[in-house]
Protein backbone atom coordinates (compact mmCIF):
# COMPACT_ATOMS: atom_id res chain seq x y z
CA UNK A 1 0.00 0.00 0.00
CA UNK A 2 2.98 2.62 0.60
CA UNK A 3 4.40 1.43 -2.10
CA UNK A 4 1.86 2.23 -4.07
CA UNK A 5 1.64 5.71 -2.86
CA UNK A 6 4.99 6.23 -3.41
CA UNK A 7 4.92 5.79 -6.59
CA UNK A 8 1.76 7.54 -7.63
CA UNK A 9 3.64 10.36 -5.78
CA UNK A 10 6.68 9.90 -8.33
CA UNK A 11 4.09 9.47 -11.58
CA UNK A 12 2.25 12.97 -9.97
CA UNK A 13 5.53 15.22 -9.76
CA UNK A 14 6.92 13.54 -12.97
CA UNK A 15 4.31 14.66 -15.01
CA UNK A 16 3.89 18.07 -13.26
CA UNK A 17 7.39 18.84 -13.96
CA UNK A 18 8.09 18.11 -17.30
CA UNK A 19 7.70 21.31 -19.01
CA UNK A 20 5.25 22.97 -16.85
CA UNK A 21 5.33 26.43 -15.64
CA UNK A 22 5.49 26.42 -12.01
CA UNK A 23 9.14 27.11 -11.55
CA UNK A 24 10.19 23.58 -11.89
CA UNK A 25 12.81 22.40 -13.70
CA UNK A 26 13.40 18.64 -14.37
CA UNK A 27 17.11 17.37 -15.82
CA UNK A 28 17.65 13.50 -17.07
CA UNK A 29 20.51 11.59 -18.41
CA UNK A 30 24.31 11.00 -17.53
CA UNK A 31 25.13 9.84 -14.03
CA UNK A 32 28.52 11.79 -14.22
CA UNK A 33 26.18 15.15 -14.61
CA UNK A 34 24.11 14.59 -11.58
CA UNK A 35 26.23 15.60 -8.72
CA UNK A 36 27.41 18.45 -10.54
CA UNK A 37 23.12 19.41 -10.99
CA UNK A 38 22.02 18.83 -7.90
CA UNK A 39 24.82 20.52 -6.31
CA UNK A 40 24.93 23.12 -7.96
CA UNK A 41 20.56 23.24 -7.82
CA UNK A 42 20.94 22.97 -3.87
CA UNK A 43 23.41 26.08 -3.85
CA UNK A 44 21.41 28.13 -6.11
CA UNK A 45 17.87 27.50 -4.55
CA UNK A 46 19.30 28.31 -0.88
CA UNK A 47 20.90 31.36 -2.02
CA UNK A 48 17.97 32.73 -4.22
CA UNK A 49 14.85 30.54 -2.81
CA UNK A 50 12.59 31.59 -5.60
CA UNK A 51 13.00 32.76 -9.26
CA UNK A 52 12.89 36.59 -9.20
CA UNK A 53 15.28 37.12 -6.76
CA UNK A 54 17.78 35.24 -9.05
CA UNK A 55 16.44 37.47 -11.77
CA UNK A 56 13.72 40.27 -11.11
CA UNK A 57 11.74 39.95 -14.43
CA UNK A 58 10.74 36.20 -13.42
CA UNK A 59 7.93 35.13 -11.45
CA UNK A 60 8.11 34.73 -7.56
CA UNK A 61 7.88 30.82 -7.71
CA UNK A 62 9.85 28.16 -5.39
CA UNK A 63 12.73 27.34 -7.37
CA UNK A 64 12.78 23.33 -7.76
CA UNK A 65 15.21 21.40 -9.65
CA UNK A 66 15.18 17.75 -9.60
CA UNK A 67 17.41 15.06 -11.23
CA UNK A 68 17.04 11.60 -12.70
CA UNK A 69 19.89 9.23 -14.36
CA UNK A 70 20.20 6.84 -17.20
CA UNK A 71 22.97 7.35 -19.46
CA UNK A 72 23.77 10.68 -22.07
CA UNK A 73 21.70 8.56 -24.58
CA UNK A 74 18.46 8.80 -22.16
CA UNK A 75 18.99 12.48 -21.52
CA UNK A 76 18.83 13.18 -25.28
CA UNK A 77 15.71 10.52 -25.54
CA UNK A 78 14.45 12.26 -22.57
CA UNK A 79 13.97 15.75 -23.87
CA UNK A 80 13.28 14.47 -27.37
CA UNK A 81 10.18 12.99 -25.87
CA UNK A 82 9.90 15.83 -24.08
CA UNK A 83 9.71 13.98 -20.34
CA UNK A 84 12.30 16.21 -19.11
CA UNK A 85 13.22 19.99 -19.60
CA UNK A 86 16.62 19.40 -20.42
CA UNK A 87 19.03 16.19 -20.83
CA UNK A 88 22.56 15.88 -19.73
CA UNK A 89 25.11 14.58 -21.57
CA UNK A 90 28.77 13.55 -21.01
CA UNK A 91 29.81 12.98 -24.44
CA UNK A 92 29.57 15.04 -27.46
CA UNK A 93 26.37 14.63 -29.09
CA UNK A 94 25.87 12.03 -32.23
CA UNK A 95 25.39 13.26 -35.59
CA UNK A 96 21.99 11.45 -35.37
CA UNK A 97 20.99 13.10 -32.28
CA UNK A 98 21.92 16.45 -33.15
CA UNK A 99 19.39 15.50 -36.59
CA UNK A 100 16.74 14.69 -34.57
CA UNK A 101 16.45 17.70 -31.92
CA UNK A 102 16.68 19.88 -34.89
CA UNK A 103 16.13 23.30 -33.01
CA UNK A 104 18.54 22.98 -30.03
CA UNK A 105 20.78 24.86 -27.51
CA UNK A 106 24.03 23.15 -25.78
CA UNK A 107 25.48 24.50 -23.02
CA UNK A 108 28.92 23.18 -22.20
CA UNK A 109 29.04 23.43 -18.25
CA UNK A 110 32.55 21.68 -17.81
CA UNK A 111 35.34 19.43 -19.00
CA UNK A 112 35.76 16.00 -17.72
CA UNK A 113 39.43 15.61 -18.27
CA UNK A 114 41.43 12.54 -17.87
CA UNK A 115 45.03 13.10 -16.31
CA UNK A 116 48.18 10.21 -16.07
CA UNK A 117 48.85 11.15 -13.21
CA UNK A 118 51.70 9.71 -10.32
CA UNK A 119 53.03 10.47 -7.32
CA UNK A 120 55.86 13.39 -7.98
CA UNK A 121 58.41 10.56 -6.30
CA UNK A 122 57.30 7.82 -9.14
CA UNK A 123 60.78 6.70 -10.62
CA UNK A 124 58.81 7.53 -14.13
CA UNK A 125 58.41 11.58 -13.32
CA UNK A 126 62.69 11.54 -12.93
CA UNK A 127 63.01 10.91 -16.55
CA UNK A 128 59.49 11.59 -18.62
CA UNK A 129 57.29 14.47 -18.28
CA UNK A 130 55.51 13.70 -21.45
CA UNK A 131 54.25 10.46 -22.51
CA UNK A 132 53.26 9.72 -26.40
CA UNK A 133 50.39 7.01 -26.86
CA UNK A 134 52.08 4.10 -27.79
CA UNK A 135 54.24 4.35 -24.13
CA UNK A 136 51.21 4.54 -22.81
CA UNK A 137 48.98 1.87 -24.66
CA UNK A 138 52.29 -0.18 -23.31
CA UNK A 139 52.27 0.34 -20.13
CA UNK A 140 48.38 0.19 -19.59
CA UNK A 141 48.26 -2.89 -21.82
CA UNK A 142 50.64 -4.69 -19.60
CA UNK A 143 53.21 -5.06 -22.57
CA UNK A 144 55.74 -3.66 -20.20
CA UNK A 145 55.65 -4.23 -16.12
CA UNK A 146 58.50 -3.19 -14.47
CA UNK A 147 59.85 0.46 -14.50
CA UNK A 148 63.00 -0.81 -15.60
CA UNK A 149 61.73 -2.14 -18.66
CA UNK A 150 60.65 1.42 -19.68
CA UNK A 151 63.97 2.63 -19.02
CA UNK A 152 67.24 0.33 -17.70
CA UNK A 153 68.18 3.11 -15.28
CA UNK A 154 64.83 3.28 -13.34
CA UNK A 155 64.47 0.66 -10.26
CA UNK A 156 63.18 -2.76 -10.68
CA UNK A 157 59.62 -2.19 -9.47
CA UNK A 158 56.26 -3.16 -10.83
CA UNK A 159 54.08 -0.87 -12.42
CA UNK A 160 50.95 -1.09 -10.07
CA UNK A 161 48.30 0.02 -12.33
CA UNK A 162 45.24 1.73 -10.87
CA UNK A 163 42.26 1.37 -13.17
CA UNK A 164 38.69 2.43 -12.72
CA UNK A 165 35.98 -0.40 -13.20
CA UNK A 166 35.05 -0.06 -16.97
CA UNK A 167 31.61 0.96 -15.95
CA UNK A 168 33.40 4.35 -15.76
CA UNK A 169 33.59 6.90 -18.55
CA UNK A 170 37.37 7.63 -18.07
CA UNK A 171 38.00 3.78 -18.52
CA UNK A 172 35.72 4.12 -21.54
CA UNK A 173 37.98 7.03 -23.01
CA UNK A 174 40.98 5.43 -22.13
CA UNK A 175 39.75 2.41 -23.88
CA UNK A 176 38.58 4.26 -27.23
CA UNK A 177 41.41 6.66 -27.25
CA UNK A 178 44.55 5.01 -26.01
CA UNK A 179 44.23 1.00 -26.31
CA UNK A 180 42.10 0.67 -28.87
CA UNK A 181 41.18 -2.95 -29.20
CA UNK A 182 44.02 -4.21 -26.45
CA UNK A 183 42.34 -4.80 -23.45
CA UNK A 184 43.80 -3.54 -19.90
CA UNK A 185 46.27 -5.40 -17.94
CA UNK A 186 44.60 -8.01 -16.19
CA UNK A 187 46.81 -7.49 -13.07
CA UNK A 188 45.78 -3.67 -12.83
CA UNK A 189 43.87 -3.06 -9.54
CA UNK A 190 40.09 -2.28 -10.72
CA UNK A 191 38.87 0.71 -8.32
CA UNK A 192 35.02 1.43 -8.17
CA UNK A 193 35.47 5.19 -6.80
CA UNK A 194 37.98 8.15 -7.87
CA UNK A 195 38.10 8.45 -3.88
CA UNK A 196 39.31 4.94 -3.79
CA UNK A 197 41.70 5.39 -6.81
CA UNK A 198 42.70 9.01 -5.26
CA UNK A 199 43.69 7.32 -1.89
CA UNK A 200 45.29 4.29 -3.45
CA UNK A 201 47.16 6.57 -5.94
CA UNK A 202 48.46 8.80 -2.70
CA UNK A 203 49.59 5.84 -0.96
CA UNK A 204 52.25 4.25 -3.31
CA UNK A 205 55.00 5.97 -5.22
CA UNK A 206 55.38 2.83 -7.57
CA UNK A 207 51.18 2.96 -8.50
CA UNK A 208 50.67 4.70 -11.51
CA UNK A 209 46.84 5.77 -13.11
CA UNK A 210 44.57 7.96 -14.99
CA UNK A 211 42.59 10.06 -12.95
CA UNK A 212 40.25 13.21 -13.24
CA UNK A 213 43.02 16.23 -13.75
CA UNK A 214 40.48 18.28 -11.58
CA UNK A 215 41.72 15.86 -8.88
CA UNK A 216 45.58 16.23 -9.84
CA UNK A 217 45.41 19.85 -10.54
CA UNK A 218 44.39 20.13 -6.90
CA UNK A 219 46.45 17.97 -5.30
CA UNK A 220 50.09 18.81 -4.31
CA UNK A 221 51.86 15.88 -3.81
CA UNK A 222 50.20 14.54 -7.47
CA UNK A 223 51.49 15.44 -10.90
CA UNK A 224 50.62 14.93 -14.75
CA UNK A 225 52.24 13.52 -17.42
CA UNK A 226 51.67 15.42 -20.55
CA UNK A 227 50.38 13.13 -23.55
CA UNK A 228 51.74 13.76 -26.82
CA UNK A 229 53.23 16.89 -25.79
CA UNK A 230 50.44 18.28 -24.38
CA UNK A 231 49.97 19.06 -20.57
CA UNK A 232 46.31 18.82 -18.97
CA UNK A 233 46.25 22.08 -17.78
CA UNK A 234 43.17 24.24 -17.70
CA UNK A 235 43.38 26.74 -20.76
CA UNK A 236 45.08 23.08 -22.84
CA UNK A 237 41.98 20.85 -21.56
CA UNK A 238 39.68 24.10 -22.53
CA UNK A 239 40.88 24.56 -25.76
CA UNK A 240 40.77 21.32 -27.15
CA UNK A 241 44.17 20.73 -27.26
CA UNK A 242 44.63 18.20 -24.77
CA UNK A 243 42.62 15.38 -26.19
CA UNK A 244 41.56 13.00 -23.44
CA UNK A 245 38.51 14.39 -22.33
CA UNK A 246 34.68 14.76 -23.03
CA UNK A 247 32.41 17.81 -22.78
CA UNK A 248 29.55 17.45 -19.92
CA UNK A 249 26.62 18.79 -22.02
CA UNK A 250 23.18 20.74 -20.81
CA UNK A 251 20.94 19.86 -24.50
CA UNK A 252 17.53 21.59 -24.52
CA UNK A 253 14.88 21.91 -27.61
CA UNK A 254 12.84 24.77 -25.88
CA UNK A 255 14.86 27.86 -25.85
CA UNK A 256 12.14 30.28 -24.17
CA UNK A 257 12.14 28.24 -21.42
CA UNK A 258 13.17 30.88 -18.51
CA UNK A 259 13.60 29.38 -15.89
CA UNK A 260 15.91 26.59 -17.48
CA UNK A 261 18.50 29.63 -18.82
CA UNK A 262 18.36 31.14 -15.79
CA UNK A 263 20.13 28.27 -14.11
CA UNK A 264 22.20 28.16 -16.39
CA UNK A 265 23.27 31.30 -16.04
CA UNK A 266 23.81 30.50 -13.11
CA UNK A 267 25.84 27.19 -13.85
CA UNK A 268 28.52 29.38 -16.07
CA UNK A 269 28.66 31.93 -13.40
CA UNK A 270 31.81 31.85 -10.72
CA UNK A 271 29.62 30.18 -8.33
CA UNK A 272 28.03 27.76 -11.09
CA UNK A 273 31.48 26.99 -11.70
CA UNK A 274 33.11 26.42 -8.27
CA UNK A 275 30.72 23.36 -7.85
CA UNK A 276 32.44 21.66 -10.92
CA UNK A 277 35.73 22.56 -9.64
CA UNK A 278 34.99 21.27 -6.41
CA UNK A 279 34.00 18.23 -8.28
CA UNK A 280 37.08 17.34 -9.69
CA UNK A 281 35.78 18.86 -12.93
CA UNK A 282 37.73 21.25 -15.72
CA UNK A 283 35.49 24.73 -15.41
CA UNK A 284 34.79 25.81 -18.89
CA UNK A 285 36.18 29.64 -18.34
CA UNK A 286 39.52 29.88 -19.03
CA UNK A 287 39.68 32.12 -16.36
CA UNK A 288 38.70 30.25 -13.39
CA UNK B 1 2.22 -24.66 27.72
CA UNK B 2 1.95 -28.37 27.70
CA UNK B 3 -0.56 -28.31 30.62
CA UNK B 4 -2.49 -25.95 29.21
CA UNK B 5 -3.39 -27.19 26.26
CA UNK B 6 -3.79 -30.75 28.06
CA UNK B 7 -6.49 -29.01 30.31
CA UNK B 8 -8.21 -27.54 27.35
CA UNK B 9 -8.04 -30.03 24.98
CA UNK B 10 -10.43 -28.37 22.54
CA UNK B 11 -9.93 -24.52 22.48
CA UNK B 12 -11.90 -22.78 20.14
CA UNK B 13 -12.20 -19.53 18.45
CA UNK B 14 -15.19 -18.87 17.19
CA UNK B 15 -16.61 -22.11 17.07
CA UNK B 16 -12.99 -23.11 14.78
CA UNK B 17 -10.31 -25.51 16.82
CA UNK B 18 -7.14 -23.85 16.47
CA UNK B 19 -5.18 -26.75 15.32
CA UNK B 20 -6.06 -26.40 12.07
CA UNK B 21 -5.75 -22.84 11.89
CA UNK B 22 -1.89 -23.51 13.25
CA UNK B 23 -1.48 -26.30 11.12
CA UNK B 24 -2.12 -23.66 7.95
CA UNK B 25 -0.25 -20.66 9.59
CA UNK B 26 2.66 -23.14 9.97
CA UNK B 27 2.39 -24.41 6.50
CA UNK B 28 1.94 -21.04 5.30
CA UNK B 29 5.57 -19.89 6.81
CA UNK B 30 7.35 -22.83 5.28
CA UNK B 31 6.00 -22.62 2.14
CA UNK B 32 7.03 -18.80 1.77
CA UNK B 33 10.29 -19.67 3.26
CA UNK B 34 10.88 -22.43 0.67
CA UNK B 35 9.19 -20.41 -2.23
CA UNK B 36 11.71 -17.68 -1.79
CA UNK B 37 14.71 -19.92 -2.24
CA UNK B 38 12.97 -21.30 -5.23
CA UNK B 39 11.96 -18.05 -6.83
CA UNK B 40 15.87 -16.60 -6.14
CA UNK B 41 17.95 -19.64 -7.91
CA UNK B 42 14.86 -19.90 -10.93
CA UNK B 43 15.25 -16.12 -11.22
CA UNK B 44 19.08 -15.99 -10.96
CA UNK B 45 19.17 -18.78 -13.95
CA UNK B 46 16.42 -17.05 -16.00
CA UNK B 47 18.92 -13.99 -16.18
CA UNK B 48 22.06 -15.72 -16.50
CA UNK B 49 20.45 -17.54 -19.38
CA UNK B 50 21.21 -14.49 -21.88
CA UNK B 51 24.53 -15.16 -21.33
CA UNK B 52 24.87 -18.05 -23.89
CA UNK B 53 23.76 -16.17 -26.51
CA UNK B 54 27.30 -14.64 -26.43
CA UNK B 55 29.49 -17.24 -25.46
CA UNK B 56 29.50 -20.70 -24.69
CA UNK B 57 29.41 -22.36 -21.17
CA UNK B 58 33.25 -23.50 -21.47
CA UNK B 59 34.20 -19.83 -22.62
CA UNK B 60 32.66 -18.41 -20.06
CA UNK B 61 34.11 -20.73 -17.05
CA UNK B 62 37.55 -21.66 -18.81
CA UNK B 63 38.86 -19.09 -21.98
CA UNK B 64 37.53 -16.17 -22.37
CA UNK B 65 39.00 -13.31 -19.85
CA UNK B 66 36.81 -10.32 -18.40
CA UNK B 67 37.16 -7.69 -20.94
CA UNK B 68 33.26 -6.19 -21.09
CA UNK B 69 35.02 -3.05 -22.92
CA UNK B 70 36.22 -4.75 -25.79
CA UNK B 71 33.82 -4.86 -28.63
CA UNK B 72 32.06 -7.56 -28.99
CA UNK B 73 32.22 -7.53 -24.66
CA UNK B 74 34.24 -10.52 -23.84
CA UNK B 75 32.87 -12.52 -20.74
CA UNK B 76 35.07 -15.37 -18.96
CA UNK B 77 35.00 -15.90 -15.25
CA UNK B 78 37.97 -17.91 -14.79
CA UNK B 79 39.77 -15.56 -12.68
CA UNK B 80 36.64 -14.88 -11.05
CA UNK B 81 35.88 -18.48 -10.15
CA UNK B 82 40.00 -19.51 -9.13
CA UNK B 83 39.97 -16.39 -7.07
CA UNK B 84 37.14 -17.54 -4.95
CA UNK B 85 38.07 -21.08 -4.58
CA UNK B 86 41.62 -19.47 -3.54
CA UNK B 87 40.43 -17.29 -1.11
CA UNK B 88 38.28 -19.50 0.42
CA UNK B 89 40.42 -22.37 0.24
CA UNK B 90 43.18 -20.69 2.23
CA UNK B 91 40.60 -19.22 4.93
CA UNK B 92 39.10 -22.62 5.78
CA UNK B 93 42.55 -24.21 5.70
CA UNK B 94 44.04 -21.65 8.28
CA UNK B 95 40.64 -21.39 10.36
CA UNK B 96 39.42 -24.79 10.75
CA UNK B 97 42.92 -26.30 12.75
CA UNK B 98 43.00 -23.31 14.56
CA UNK B 99 39.65 -23.07 15.27
CA UNK B 100 38.82 -26.07 16.41
CA UNK B 101 41.97 -25.90 18.73
CA UNK B 102 40.63 -23.20 19.69
CA UNK B 103 37.43 -24.11 20.88
CA UNK B 104 39.09 -27.54 22.74
CA UNK B 105 41.13 -24.80 24.77
CA UNK B 106 37.75 -23.51 25.94
CA UNK B 107 35.53 -26.28 26.35
CA UNK B 108 38.09 -28.88 27.78
CA UNK B 109 40.86 -26.82 28.82
CA UNK B 110 40.84 -23.04 30.03
CA UNK B 111 39.49 -22.52 33.45
CA UNK B 112 35.95 -20.56 33.79
CA UNK B 113 37.23 -17.14 34.43
CA UNK B 114 39.01 -17.60 30.98
CA UNK B 115 36.49 -19.31 29.24
CA UNK B 116 34.05 -16.05 30.35
CA UNK B 117 36.45 -14.06 28.89
CA UNK B 118 37.28 -15.69 25.80
CA UNK B 119 33.76 -16.73 24.44
CA UNK B 120 32.17 -12.89 24.17
CA UNK B 121 35.56 -11.88 22.83
CA UNK B 122 35.14 -14.29 20.20
CA UNK B 123 31.59 -13.40 19.64
CA UNK B 124 32.50 -9.95 18.99
CA UNK B 125 34.98 -10.55 16.66
CA UNK B 126 31.80 -12.34 14.84
CA UNK B 127 29.61 -9.15 14.46
CA UNK B 128 32.48 -6.83 13.19
CA UNK B 129 31.55 -5.79 9.87
CA UNK B 130 33.32 -6.85 6.48
CA UNK B 131 34.62 -3.09 5.75
CA UNK B 132 36.60 -2.77 8.74
CA UNK B 133 37.96 -6.27 8.98
CA UNK B 134 38.99 -5.56 5.34
CA UNK B 135 40.68 -2.09 6.25
CA UNK B 136 42.27 -3.40 9.08
CA UNK B 137 43.47 -6.13 6.58
CA UNK B 138 44.67 -2.92 4.26
CA UNK B 139 46.67 -0.68 6.83
CA UNK B 140 48.28 -4.14 8.43
CA UNK B 141 48.91 -7.35 6.71
CA UNK B 142 48.61 -5.25 3.00
CA UNK B 143 52.01 -3.23 4.62
CA UNK B 144 53.49 -6.14 6.31
CA UNK B 145 53.60 -8.01 3.26
CA UNK B 146 54.99 -5.45 1.55
CA UNK B 147 57.99 -5.43 3.66
CA UNK B 148 58.40 -9.38 3.87
CA UNK B 149 57.95 -10.10 0.92
CA UNK B 150 59.67 -7.40 -1.06
CA UNK B 151 56.08 -6.67 -3.12
CA UNK B 152 55.73 -3.57 -4.66
CA UNK B 153 52.03 -3.73 -3.17
CA UNK B 154 50.86 -6.39 -0.70
CA UNK B 155 47.22 -6.63 -2.40
CA UNK B 156 46.68 -10.33 -3.03
CA UNK B 157 44.72 -13.90 -2.68
CA UNK B 158 47.13 -14.93 0.20
CA UNK B 159 46.09 -11.35 2.30
CA UNK B 160 42.57 -11.50 1.50
CA UNK B 161 42.43 -15.57 2.39
CA UNK B 162 44.32 -14.87 5.58
CA UNK B 163 41.70 -12.09 6.69
CA UNK B 164 38.73 -14.09 5.92
CA UNK B 165 40.42 -17.03 8.06
CA UNK B 166 40.12 -14.34 10.69
CA UNK B 167 36.16 -13.72 9.80
CA UNK B 168 35.18 -16.98 9.72
CA UNK B 169 37.29 -18.47 12.73
CA UNK B 170 34.36 -17.58 15.09
CA UNK B 171 31.83 -19.35 13.81
CA UNK B 172 34.28 -22.66 14.00
CA UNK B 173 34.97 -22.18 17.70
CA UNK B 174 31.54 -21.31 18.77
CA UNK B 175 29.32 -23.91 16.87
CA UNK B 176 32.86 -26.23 17.98
CA UNK B 177 32.86 -25.22 21.55
CA UNK B 178 29.02 -26.18 21.90
CA UNK B 179 29.36 -29.33 20.04
CA UNK B 180 32.23 -30.11 23.03
CA UNK B 181 30.13 -29.17 25.23
CA UNK B 182 27.40 -31.16 24.59
CA UNK B 183 29.53 -34.30 25.05
CA UNK B 184 28.14 -35.90 28.33
CA UNK B 185 30.24 -35.10 31.33
CA UNK B 186 30.48 -38.80 32.50
CA UNK B 187 32.21 -39.75 28.99
CA UNK B 188 35.63 -37.81 30.42
CA UNK B 189 35.07 -39.13 33.52
CA UNK B 190 34.91 -42.33 32.99
CA UNK B 191 37.73 -41.84 30.27
CA UNK B 192 39.91 -40.12 33.39
CA UNK B 193 38.93 -43.08 35.96
CA UNK B 194 40.49 -45.30 33.33
CA UNK B 195 44.05 -43.82 33.98
CA UNK B 196 44.34 -42.12 30.08
CA UNK B 197 45.99 -39.04 29.25
CA UNK B 198 43.32 -36.27 28.92
CA UNK B 199 44.61 -35.81 25.45
CA UNK B 200 43.72 -39.67 25.25
CA UNK B 201 40.56 -38.72 25.95
CA UNK B 202 40.20 -35.34 24.31
CA UNK B 203 41.31 -37.28 20.99
CA UNK B 204 39.75 -41.07 21.05
CA UNK B 205 36.44 -40.33 23.35
CA UNK B 206 35.23 -36.25 22.67
CA UNK B 207 36.50 -35.03 19.52
CA UNK B 208 34.46 -38.22 17.52
CA UNK B 209 31.49 -37.71 19.61
CA UNK B 210 31.51 -33.69 18.71
CA UNK B 211 32.42 -34.64 15.32
CA UNK B 212 28.97 -33.66 13.74
CA UNK B 213 28.89 -30.31 15.59
CA UNK B 214 32.17 -29.08 14.23
CA UNK B 215 31.15 -30.23 10.97
CA UNK B 216 28.03 -27.79 11.19
CA UNK B 217 30.48 -24.81 11.84
CA UNK B 218 32.73 -25.67 9.00
CA UNK B 219 29.82 -25.89 6.49
CA UNK B 220 28.78 -22.51 8.19
CA UNK B 221 31.92 -20.70 7.91
CA UNK B 222 32.55 -21.75 4.27
CA UNK B 223 29.17 -20.18 3.64
CA UNK B 224 30.46 -17.34 4.99
CA UNK B 225 33.85 -17.42 3.62
CA UNK B 226 32.75 -17.71 -0.30
CA UNK B 227 29.87 -14.96 0.11
CA UNK B 228 32.13 -12.69 2.04
CA UNK B 229 32.29 -9.63 -0.63
CA UNK B 230 34.05 -6.56 0.78
CA UNK B 231 37.00 -7.71 2.22
CA UNK B 232 37.92 -9.73 -0.21
CA UNK B 233 37.58 -7.18 -2.90
CA UNK B 234 39.74 -4.40 -0.96
CA UNK B 235 42.30 -7.25 -0.56
CA UNK B 236 42.63 -9.33 -3.41
CA UNK B 237 43.61 -6.51 -5.55
CA UNK B 238 40.30 -6.80 -7.67
CA UNK B 239 42.51 -7.75 -10.45
CA UNK B 240 41.18 -9.55 -13.50
CA UNK B 241 44.16 -12.01 -13.48
CA UNK B 242 43.91 -15.75 -12.98
CA UNK B 243 45.63 -16.18 -9.90
CA UNK B 244 48.41 -19.38 -9.90
CA UNK B 245 50.30 -18.31 -6.75
CA UNK B 246 49.29 -16.73 -3.62
CA UNK B 247 50.72 -13.78 -3.94
CA UNK B 248 49.05 -12.83 -6.61
CA UNK B 249 46.37 -10.65 -7.15
CA UNK B 250 43.00 -11.53 -8.19
CA UNK B 251 39.33 -10.67 -7.76
CA UNK B 252 36.15 -13.24 -6.22
CA UNK B 253 32.94 -14.00 -7.69
CA UNK B 254 31.40 -12.05 -5.12
CA UNK B 255 34.34 -9.03 -5.98
CA UNK B 256 33.52 -9.08 -9.74
CA UNK B 257 29.62 -8.87 -9.38
CA UNK B 258 29.85 -6.19 -7.29
CA UNK B 259 32.08 -4.12 -8.80
CA UNK B 260 30.37 -4.50 -12.00
CA UNK B 261 26.75 -4.58 -11.29
CA UNK B 262 26.39 -0.97 -10.48
CA UNK B 263 26.39 0.15 -13.99
CA UNK B 264 25.20 -2.80 -16.02
CA UNK B 265 22.69 -2.00 -18.04
CA UNK B 266 19.58 -4.09 -17.96
CA UNK B 267 18.90 -6.64 -20.36
CA UNK B 268 22.62 -6.64 -21.48
CA UNK B 269 25.25 -9.17 -22.05
CA UNK B 270 27.07 -8.20 -19.00
CA UNK B 271 24.22 -7.96 -17.15
CA UNK B 272 23.42 -12.03 -17.70
CA UNK B 273 26.88 -12.84 -17.40
CA UNK B 274 27.14 -11.18 -13.57
CA UNK B 275 24.26 -13.42 -13.37
CA UNK B 276 25.22 -16.32 -14.60
CA UNK B 277 28.80 -15.51 -11.77
CA UNK B 278 26.01 -15.45 -9.29
CA UNK B 279 24.82 -19.04 -10.46
CA UNK B 280 28.38 -20.23 -10.79
CA UNK B 281 28.81 -19.19 -7.17
CA UNK B 282 25.46 -21.02 -5.90
CA UNK B 283 26.48 -23.87 -7.83
CA UNK B 284 30.07 -23.74 -6.03
CA UNK B 285 28.09 -23.47 -3.14
CA UNK B 286 26.41 -26.38 -3.22
CA UNK B 287 28.89 -28.68 -4.53
CA UNK B 288 31.47 -28.01 -2.15
CA UNK B 289 28.82 -28.40 0.80
CA UNK B 290 27.87 -31.46 -0.09
CA UNK B 291 31.66 -32.68 -0.30
CA UNK B 292 31.80 -31.53 3.26
CA UNK B 293 28.48 -33.80 4.10
CA UNK B 294 30.11 -36.82 1.97
CA UNK B 295 33.60 -36.07 4.27
CA UNK B 296 31.12 -35.48 7.33
CA UNK B 297 29.67 -38.81 6.80
CA UNK B 298 32.34 -40.44 6.06
CA UNK B 299 34.38 -40.14 9.11
CA UNK B 300 31.21 -40.52 11.07
CA UNK B 301 30.97 -44.24 10.04
CA UNK B 302 34.69 -44.48 10.92
CA UNK B 303 34.30 -43.40 14.41
CA UNK B 304 31.59 -45.00 15.07
CA UNK B 305 32.28 -48.43 13.50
Amino acid sequence: MRLLFAASLISVSFTSTALADDGKLFLSGSTTLIPIVSNAAEAFTQQYQTWDQFDATLPSQAIVIETSGGGSGQGVRAVLDKVADAGMVARDLRPQEVEAMGDHQVVRVGIDAVAIAARHDNPLHSIHDNLDTDTLKSIFSGEVSRYNQIDNNLADQEVVLLVRDSSAGSAVMLQRQILGETPVSDRALQMSSQGQLLRTLLGNPFTFAYISAGLVNANEELKAFALNGVAPTQSNVVSGDYTLARPLLIVYQDADNAYLDAFMRYLLSDDGQKVVTDLGYIPVKADQ
Amino acid sequence: MSTQVASHPARRLGGLTLDPLVWMLTLLALVIGVSTFFLIVVYVLWQAAGVFGAVSLSEFLLFEPWVPLAEPPRLGILHAWVSTVYVTGIALLVAVPLGIVMALFIAEIAPTAVRNVLQPCLEVLAGIPSVVYGFFGYVTLVVWFEHIFDMTTGVSILAAGLIVAVMVMPFIVSTATEALDAVPRSFRETGMSLGVTRFYVIRRIILPRALPGIFAGIVLAFARGIGETLAALMLAGNSLAVPKELLDRGQTLTGLIATELGEAALGTEKFAALFAASAVLMLLILLINGGILLIKNRLLRHAQG
